[in-house]
């Protein structure tokens, strides 16, 4: 018998919103069959024209009315924990755009209801489903670099020149400016390369923006020791595209990783790491997917969070990995209201 | 399907785009931001037999439509494929605004460039829920900067086919086709990365015929599900298929490129961004070996 497919319902039909819903609905194993939006545009032409969509106006009705065997969160941020307690509360696993919350401390009763009832839960921290990045993390892992002497990431898209409109630029909604929005990802890299952080200084600049910073630099120590720093701004120019980058020195070689390359080089050849320059590009690294909607991260991220459904298990990156990215923000803005003074991850 | 160009010239170069380099998209950016290095080079490409460029609203292709129509020689000779919607231009814009802002602003539009009566009819079709009406009217006004042209094709950006394609709303792919083919009398083309099950979408719609622009090359690059599976989607009776990312994003050779796609019979016009004159020189010589 033809094993039924997963019924996913999407909260918030923004862009991301609509990118997850096309990947989910066309996926072999899972189906949309409701959106929760307050707005009804784009919800009620969606449902025009694919009538198999219900639309609601909260997820409390949505949950009352439908089946649903997963959550996509892709509202506005202030509202991700009040929408998450609510998947957690009916047993339903939840995909939740990144970031967490507007602070840890509005996400604090979410990780508290988790360990209640841990169901499958997962945050949107798509980078690590970049190929350069998946890659990049398997070099680190096999040790071929040697001790990691130190590590340095930016991130700049040209997105802001003058003051913002919309709930991004609200800090009282978005929690913060591009340290929150972007530069979260790749705090979420170092995370994954690298474990905890332990303590920050920070240093952040509004220009164009009100309450919240349009870039931001924050050095960082990490528990294991390692020492690094990450730069990210959204006021830079010639960047069309969110463009991350991350350089690793170790005791062997150099490692660089960017969204669509591997630049690597060792003194002494580890396992199957040569001696010398490895270059992988984006056609190197490249491999097809189901479908491709916005870029093939967020069909892998979309496709393990089927599979955590599935298989009852645990995901990567987590809303607990999320926890601590959003710990790392918070620390950064404190530091940055002292004038960069250190500030140790709670 | 009426006969299209032999070589489309691509956008992304003119409008300093390069999906492998940001570093070499900006450079070419701030090349063709001199308008006569723009006329030269597509006066160039004329001379030497490319008389058709695919382009999207982005808003250098204003400039590049002025080029063609104040030019003696390309205003009588050049054919444009429009490229519908110019999506990042939406995707900042809904960021900021909302979509339902968005579309009522674009509305607006219509107001200066096309007609009060297009405006007053696409807001009254957009809050009486006449969701097809509200397409058509939103084509219209992409449209309008096309309107002195002669035109080759219409093509809906892949940005909108998959994520239609994603969400079952498939039946907007007839709305386009068929409101292109009657409206502008020239064939209405889907742009997609999911060349398989856009067509299989497109089958069980009862389509027999199609025109598709997507990545295609030997190596793989930007093709999904596999090479291997679109292989045989264009081997399909009524594909029209025009290729893109022919070269890998420079990854392969131009010679084994296009040798490559020769190899397909379905392969009657290709789109190839070219911004050097010797880029040119080599590209059409090979075109025209290779793709009959």
């Amino acid at each position: 018998m033809k094993q039924e497919k997963l019924k996913i319902g999407i909260i918030g039909l923004g862009r991301m919103g609509l990118v997850h819903a096309a990947i989910f609905n066309s996926l072999p194993e899972s189906e949309v069959v409701a959106v929760v939006d307050p707005a009804l545009f784009p919800a009620k032409p969606l449902q025009m024209m694919n009538p198999k969509i219900k639309v609601f106006k909260s997820i409390d009705k949505m949950l009352k009315k439908m089946h649903i065997d997963g959550v996509l969160i892709a509202s506005p941020v202030g509202f991700h924990i009040e929408n998450a307690l609510e998947c957690v509360r009916n047993n339903i696993p939840f995909l939740m755009e990144k970031p967490l919350a507007l602070n840890a401390e509005q996400a604090q009763p979410l990780i508290d209801e988790l360990k209640k009832n841990p169901v499958p839960n997962m945050i949107g921290y798509m980078a690590r489903n970049i190929d350069s990045f998946q890659e990049g993390k398997k070099i680190i892992d096999s040790g071929a670099l040697g001790k990691i002497i130190n590590v340095k990431g930016t991130v700049y898209v040209s997105q802001l020149f003058k003051q913002g409109k919309g709930w991004r630029y609200d800090p009282k909604i978005s929690g913060g400016g591009v340290l929150e929005s972007q530069g979260s990802h790749l705090l979420d890299l170092l995370y994954w390369y690298f474990g905890p952080v332990k303590k920050v200084n920070a240093d952040i600049l509004s220009v164009y923006s009100k309450g919240i910073e349009d870039f931001s630099h924050v050095v960082m120590d990490f528990e294991s020791g390692l020492k690094g720093w990450i730069d990210a701004s959204w006021s830079v120019r010639f960047k069309r595209k969110m463009e991350l980058k991350i350089d690793i020195l170790g005791e062997n070689g150099n490692l660089a990783i960017s969204d669509d390359s591997v630049d690597l080089f060792l003194d002494s050849p580890v396992g199957d790491y040569k001696k010398g320059k490895t270059y992988l590009s984006a056609n190197e690294l490249f491999s097809g997917v189901h479908i491709d909607i916005s870029g093939a991260k967020f069909t892998y991220q979309d496709q393990e969070f089927i599979r955590a459904i599935m298989e009852k298990d645990s995901t990567s990156p987590s809303i607990h990995d999320g926890f601590h990215i959003q710990k790392i923000v918070d620390s950064c803005y404190e530091s940055a209201s002292n004038d960069g003074a250190p500030v140790f991850i709670k | 399907m009426k006969k299209l160009d032999k070589i489309l010239l691509g956008h992304n170069p003119l409008f300093g785009v390069d999906h492998l380099s940001q570093a070499q998209g900006n450079a070419k950016d701030q090349k063709f931001e001199n308008k006569n290095a723009l006329t030269d080079i597509l006066r160039y490409a004329h001379s030497k037999g490319v008389k058709a460029m695919m382009m999207s609203t982005h808003p250098r292709a204003q400039v590049i439509l002025d080029i063609i129509e104040k030019d003696p020689v390309l205003k009588d000779d050049f054919t444009v494929y429009p490229l519908l919607p110019y999506v990042v231009k939406y995707v900042r814009a809904s960021n900021e605004k909302g979509m339902f802002n968005v579309v009522k602003d674009l509305l607006g539009q219509a107001g200066t460039g096309g007609s009060l009566s297009m405006f007053m009819s696409g807001l009254s079709s957009l809050v009486g829920g006449n969701l097809y009406k509200t397409i058509k009217i939103l084509i219209d006004i992409e449209m309008l900067p096309f309107k002195n042209h002669k035109l080759g094709a219409v093509f809906m950006h892949d940005g909108l086919v998959d994520l239609a394609l994603g969400l079952g709303c498939d039946e907007a792919f007839d709305v386009f086709r068929d409101h292109i083919e009657k409206k502008y009398s020239v064939p209405g083309g889907l742009i997609t990365k999911n060349v398989p099950m856009l067509v299989d979408t497109l089958d069980a719609r009862g389509w027999e015929e199609y025109l598709i622009m997507a990545a295609f090359n030997k190596t793989g690059f930007y093709i999904n599900p596999s090479l291997e599976l679109t292989e045989k989607t264009l081997k399909k009776p009524g594909m029209n298929f025009i290729p893109m990312s022919t070269l890998a994003a420079g990854a392969i050779p131009p010679q084994e490129a296009f040798e490559y796609i020769g190899q397909f019979p379905e392969v009657k016009s290709v789109v190839v961004g070219m911004s050097k004159k010797s880029h040119i020189d080599q590209t059409v010589d090979l075109i025209n070996q290779n793709i009959r």
